[in-house]
């Protein structure tokens, strides 16, 4: 076969017009795919363009075609049948024509289908040429060789258009041409070789046979026709290239100077970024082309399924340096181009999340400390009680409240109590362990929760851990300052499952820390919740007790030794409460004093006692108890005032009875207060005295007016001869300071001739008279005066 | 005379020349001074709590070299002494550390106050152990009583022993 074939081309061809058929197929290959491109990019004139096409097509086969056929030297007569020949282009034209309507349209069948189509039109397009060829004998097929060329002649083109249709680069195109051309020289050569001619005397000749004048013309005007389409199409291609340039000129210059990153691709290959992406990922702009969207994310990354041609999504890009980008991608497709594109825009979201981040950090922590705050740590709790419910693992709640942060902060401003929080902070942050938790919950509350087996071991030590950091004097701004902390402490589960319960027990416990004393810890008790339950009623009780009046006062008398005459009142305030009776001052007064609820009470009492001494007929002493709490109100003074004045009352009848602990906080101030109370007029007892810290300093740094002393020396006066001397000391001691001594507390006449005695200057005591209804005061007043 | 000990591979002679020696005569800088005492929490053998002890001067010295601090750390093997003194803003930052230690414990903060200037300009932190200690000790420099009292007399003695002697020290 090989062997016929290369007798075909070598002895029956002359080569000068084989090279030039060979040419012409060239031209006409290469602007059919020059057209085709036009054809594609020109969506309006499709139609036109596909038919030129076809134009430039089917002339440059059919004129190759018959150029080899003049290289072709049968050795016989031959001629060629006009009208056939003519419909033969015909024939290839409109075929083509239809085939590039089709491929035009896109997708790879139709494309596919289209060369097919092309193949078929050049292969009728020989063998009618072949059909209208004419000799001087007969002609017969070499079968095998006839296959080959027709399935070259229809497979090549088929491959030549789809590859031309695919891809619109220049290298491609010539690729595409080139295959074009191989197909229709395989075509025409192989079936010329595949053609064996027996001439036979018994056909005549051609009747009427082209002459080669005439052929000579028409392959001149046709090849010329061609020469001039193939010119036109490539300077319409080189313009349309020159504009194409332009355009994505314009275009990359918009696009570099967007601050997004941006991605133009086609189908999902990525044609080209701009500079705000290639910054971005730190790549260059050659790096991109090529690359499928997935070759920008992290290794095993997939490519969010909301984003097909037009969408968007979240994802992340892996950078050159090997960071994950955070990146929202909008997608929008192009209509402008042949094949589907699309622009991909890219944004940065890295400054959003952080924002984000920084808006999430804020909701749940402190900004002063960066700790959790009350929300954050009660989110936390919850976790752990999750937790617990799953895995029983045990934890510790630590409410934790620091001693005398408050005078700190009233006393050095914000701005140091500030500073001092934060250290505070950083030394709960020393004590506990990584997996601990500290947050702070407001003010100078924090708390700590910590997730530790053998409980409560561990729970006490990091409380002693704790109270030993954070009563280690403190440096602020070159000020040293000395703080504490008293600490609660809740058990999981022992002391509650659940958050309100385990919180509030801790808290229950922090207040039983700070009651006994501060700077300690106290585990939760059950009996602390009753009575914390107790005092809670009984502090709504005391209010509305304020509101409602429930309160009266009794009188007690004062005896004065050196004229055996009652010479005043001490006034006791007394609680009816309407359901429960009377309730001790014991019972309720510090419950007053805690809350506040004193500083009202006080002043009832105080005005109560001047109404009912200005009505008396006697001008007696009367006798008022103020509480620590009252004496530092700042409103106290005052208050004195106008109840004297309200009452009418010469102040120097006013005797207000203070006990040693409201000089425990021996501030200036509360002197000033004693004072100018002094000054007001009334006079200033020290009571049960020899109680508390009695210190002698006291007495010398107040002129008290008056010592009460307490009314346990009292009691065992006979047997106890301590107790005696005492008695005596301090009488001794008021004489010598010039201030009058009472005694309170008696009850018998042996301890009243004992202190009578002594020289002590007044007693009181149920020997002398209970407290009495005021009723009973003003009898005794007007018997007396009667008397 | 009491003797200024070395540590293994960081002897005080290389705290010596310290940079900052001429920070304490410069006027524009204003020095403070703290004095503490505290009791060793470390825990361990000998040579771990040596060790420990070891990395502690180690530490505070690379910190104090950087932060401008000079002073003296005193250790018996129970408690700690140290003096520190420097610019504010880092005495007050290193104090923060200090005082967050659980290293040691019963901290009890002697003095922080101005001082007119640096007592031991020298060192970027002196250490003495229990060589120089019972002279330290003896001489009565006991802290205890009024604590400011207490830091006058750790200041007065271990400048004292810290005085540049040329044949104390190698
Ligand atoms: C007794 C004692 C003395 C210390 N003295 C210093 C010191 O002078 N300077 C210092 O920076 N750290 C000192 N520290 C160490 C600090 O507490 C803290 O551990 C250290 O400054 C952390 O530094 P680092 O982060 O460089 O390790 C001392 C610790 C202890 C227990």
């Amino acid at each position: 076969m090989l062997q016929r074939i290369y007798l075909c081309l070598a002895e029956q061809h002359d080569p000068w017009l084989v090279a030039l058929a060979a040419l012409i197929c060239a031209v006409g290959t290469s602007t059919t795919f020059v057209l085709l491109r036009v054809a594609q990019l020109d969506q309006r004139r499709r139609r036109g363009w596909a038919a030129l096409t076809a134009l430039a097509t089917g002339i440059g086969a059919w004129a190759t075609h018959f150029v080899a056929m003049l290289a072709f030297a049968p050795g016989v007569a031959a001629g060629y049948e006009v009208g056939l020949t003519l419909a033969s282009l015909a024939l290839v034209v409109l075929v083509c024509g239809i085939a590039f309507q089709l491929g035009l349209q896109g997708g790879h069948a139709r494309q596919l289908l289209a060369g097919a189509l092309v193949g078929l039109g050049i292969t009728a397009m020989h063998y009618t040429g072949m059909a209208a060829y004419q000799l001087a004998g007969n002609l017969l097929w070499d079968r095998p060789l006839l296959g080959l060329s027709v399935t070259l002649g229809i497979l090549l083109p088929m491959l030549a258009v789809w590859i031309g249709l695919q891809h619109p680069r220049r290298l491609a195109r010539t690729a595409a041409a080139g295959l074009l051309l191989l197909g229709i020289c395989a075509l025409h050569f192989l079936g010329m070789a595949a053609a064996i001619i027996l001439p036979s005397a018994e056909i005549a000749p051609p009747a009427a046979p082209a002459t080669p004048g005439w052929l000579g013309a028409a392959i001149g005007a046709v090849t010329g026709l061609l020469l001039l389409l193939g010119l036109a199409a490539s300077a319409l291609a080189r313009r349309e290239h020159r504009q194409e340039r332009q355009a994505e000129d314009r275009l990359r210059s918009l696009a570099d100077a967007t601050v997004e990153g941006l991605l133009l691709c086609a189908e999902d290959r990525i044609i080209v970024s701009n500079r705000s992406l290639q910054e971005l990922l730190g790549r260059e702009d050659a790096w991109f082309a090529g690359q499928t969207l997935e070759a920008l994310l992290p290794p095993g990354g997939v490519l969010p399924p909301g984003l097909a041609a037009e969408g968007r999504a979240e994802t992340e890009f892996l950078a050159a340096s090997g960071e994950a980008i955070p990146v929202e991608l909008v997608t929008r497709p192009l209509a402008t181009q042949a094949r589907p594109h699309r622009v991909v825009a890219v944004r940065d979201l890295r400054d959003r999340r952080r924002a984000e981040a920084r808006i999430r950090f804020l909701a749940h922590h402190d900004p002063l400390t960066e700790l959790p705050n009350r929300t954050g740590f009660a989110e936390e709790l919850g976790r752990a009680l999750a937790v617990h419910g799953r895995t029983g693992q045990p934890f510790a709640l630590l409410a934790l409240d620091l001693d005398r942060f408050k005078m700190v902060n009233d006393a050095l401003g914000h701005a140091v109590g500030d500073a001092l929080l934060v250290k505070v902070a950083a030394r709960l942050r020393a004590a506990v362990r990584a997996t601990d938790l500290v947050g702070r919950l407001g003010g100078d509350e924090f708390a700590l929760l910590q997730f530790a087996p053998g409980q409560p071991e561990a729970a006490t030590a990091m409380a002693e851990r704790c109270i030993e950091l954070l009563s280690r004097p403190f440096v602020v701004q070159g000020q040293v300052l000395n703080i504490g902390v008293s600490i609660g402490i809740a058990l999981c589960p022992a002391d509650g499952v659940d958050p309100a319960t385990l919180s509030r027990n801790a808290d229950l416990a922090l207040y039983r820390a700070k009651s006994e004393g501060r700077g300690t810890h106290r585990f939760f008790e059950a009996e602390m919740d009753t009575r914390m339950q107790r005092r809670r009623m009984l502090e709504v009780e005391l209010r509305t007790a304020v509101a409602m009046r429930q309160f009266h006062l009794l009188y007690q008398p004062l005896l004065a030794l050196d004229s055996d005459a009652v010479i005043g009142f001490e006034a006791l305030i007394r609680w009816s409460h309407p359901e429960r009776g009377l309730i001790s001052p014991a019972e309720f007064i510090p419950l007053a004093e805690e809350t506040g609820l004193i500083v009202q009470i006080g002043e009832w009492v105080l005005r109560e006692a001047c109404r009912e001494a200005a009505s008396w007929q006697q001008p007696a002493i009367i006798a008022v108890n103020l509480s620590p709490v009252q004496v530092r109100s700042p409103g106290i003074v005052e208050a004195v005032r106008s109840a004297c004045a309200a009452a009418g009352l010469d102040p120097r009848r006013l005797e207000l009875e203070i006990t040693e602990s409201v000089l425990l906080t021996d501030t200036d101030e509360t002197f000033r207060t004693l004072q100018a109370l002094k000054a007001l007029g009334a006079r200033i007892s020290m009571d049960d005295f020899g109680t508390g810290y009695s210190s002698l300093s006291y007495l010398r740094r107040f002129p008290f007016d008056k010592i009460k002393i307490d009314r346990s020396f009292v009691t065992d006066l006979a047997e106890d001869a301590e107790s005696a001397a005492i008695v005596g000391a301090v009488i001794g001691l008021g004489k010598s300071l010039g201030m009058v001594t009472t005694v309170e507390g008696v009850e018998t006449a042996g301890q009243l001739a004992h202190v009578r005695a002594r020289g002590c200057d007044q007693v009181q005591g149920y020997l002398i008279g209970r407290p009495m209804p005021a009723e009973q005061v003003q009898r005794l007043m007007d018997d007396k005066e009667a008397a | 005379m009491a003797q200024v000990s070395p540590l293994p591979g960081a002897g005080p002679g290389d705290a010596r020349h310290h940079p900052a020696a001429g920070e304490g005569s410069d006027p524009a800088q204003p020095i403070h001074r703290l004095v503490y005492r505290s009791t060793s929490a470390i825990l361990g053998t000998e040579e771990q709590v040596a060790a420990e002890v070891a990395a502690i001067v180690a530490a505070a010295r690379r910190n104090n070299l950087a932060t401008g601090l000079t002073g003296v750390l005193v250790y018996s093997g129970e408690s700690f002494t140290q003096v520190l003194e420097g610019p504010l803003a880092a005495l007050e930052a290193t104090y923060d550390r200090i005082s967050a230690d659980l290293r040691h414990r019963q901290f009890d903060l002697l003095q922080f106050t101005r001082a007119p200037a640096r007592s031991f300009g020298n060192w970027e932190l002196a250490y003495l152990t229990q060589d120089a200690l019972d002279a330290f000790w003896q001489d009565g420099a006991m802290p205890g009583g009024d604590p400011t009292d207490a830091a006058n007399r750790v200041l007065e003695r271990l400048t004292e022993i810290l005085r540049p002697q040329p044949a104390a020290t190698g």
